[in-house]
């Protein structure tokens, strides 16, 4: 067990977000599996967005985003394998990103069938309850984690997230509306870029009348290089706690949390 | 409904002894397991077991599993495909 018994308790919400963020403060591995992804998105979503404004063909920026979102559901695999392996591994040290990117292929016909069954989940859940199934139906937030346990049909996802999550489910849905700040990284991200074209022109005397006027909210194209770039950025977070939320489900369930204290017990006494 | 006429469900020779609480079916000492006074049945504490090992081990590079991935491509593709055309029509 990599982590101590102590880190292993019941959390909710808050807490889980707050260990999310530490263990990618502390991992560069989760960074490394899951920038790759999101830099394929936001490059396919741009070329798409650009087709559509343009009124072009749309065959090929539609396969181009198609399979730059299947390749993210393999990076978000890889690196829930690596935020568990850090947790719950048996190897000293930190994992190998590869190690974790090979656990991934191994799983991969199942990663891709998973990316697809929530693509067509959220949008007919979310379409269907005008919404409102946001704040009930959040078990799949686990997805990717989940199908990497190997366990259970890949076409019965839900079913297998909610039985891996039992009484944690409440909390993946508080962890989904706690993940709604991305509004605010993107509002902030806005904000940001418009300051350090103010402080260009202002300071360095730079001419970028061109690029702020680009860098709007009436402009399409940047709107949506912020949505990607938003959601790029929380990629290691969303990896990072739903495998969290996995983890407090088994201490719930299977008292881990029991288990690992006396495992490490046994160690300490083997050691003394 | 109890099921049975007083002789165990799964030896019909045997006297039964106890009810099964979770199937309601008869049931004899051996296929009995009494935990806290309460009786259950072999093949119903085996269905407690195997709930509890949770769902069974899935083998993914089968050719259903892939078939099964180059479908979930295929409907993802058409459902982008659908959403951006949407898009441009605005």
């Amino acid at each position: 067990m990599a982590v101590s018994a102590l880190e292993l308790r019941p959390r909710g919400a808050v807490a889980i977000l707050d260990a999310g963020l530490r263990v990618c403060v502390r991992s560069s591995g989760v960074w490394a599996l899951t920038l790759p992804g999101g830099a394929l998105v936001t490059a396919a979503l741009l070329h798409l967005t650009e087709a559509v404004s343009r009124n072009h063909d749309l065959g090929l920026p539609a396969l181009g985003f198609t399979l730059a979102w299947m390749a993210r559901g393999l990076f978000q695999g890889a690196a829930c394998h690596h935020v568990q392996e850090l947790l719950l591994g048996k190897g000293a040290g930190e994992p190998t990103a590869w190690s974790s990117l090979r656990a991934a292929l191994a799983r991969a016909p199942s990663l891709l069938t998973a990316v697809a069954y929530l693509f067509v989940f959220n949008a007919l859940s979310l379409s269907v309850s005008l919404g409102f199934a946001f704040l009930f139906l959040s078990s799949h937030l686990v997805g990717y984690a989940a199908t990497l346990q190997g366990k259970g049909s890949a076409l019965g996802l839900y079913g297998t997230c909610s039985r891996l999550l039992g009484p944690a489910r409440s909390t993946a849905t508080g962890v989904r509306v706690l993940l709604l700040a991305q509004v605010l990284v993107f509002f902030n991200l806005h904000i940001a870029a418009n300051a350090l074209l103010y402080v260009g022109r202002k300071l360095i005397g730079i001419d970028l009348t061109f690029a702020e006027r680009f860098a709007s909210l009436d402009n399409a194209p940047w709107v949506v290089f912020l949505v990607a770039a938003t959601f790029t950025l929380f990629e290691p977070l969303r990896a990072a706690t739903s495998t969290l939320l996995l983890v407090d489900g088994r201490v719930r369930q299977e008292g881990l949390d029991l288990l690992a204290a006396v495992q490490q017990l046994s160690v300490k006494g083997a050691r003394g | 409904m109890i099921q049975g006429s007083g002789r165990c469900h799964y030896h019909p020779e045997r006297t039964g002894l106890g009810i099964c609480v979770e199937c309601r079916r008869v049931i004899c000492r051996e296929c009995t397991t009494q935990f806290e006074g309460i009786n259950r049945c072999a093949s119903c504490l085996g269905k407690r077991l195997q709930a509890l090992e949770g769902p069974a081990e899935r083998r993914d590079w089968s050719v259903g599993n892939v078939l099964l991935a180059l479908l979930g491509v295929g409907v993802v593709y058409v459902g982008v495909w659908v959403l951006s055309t949407m898009a441009s029509g605005f």
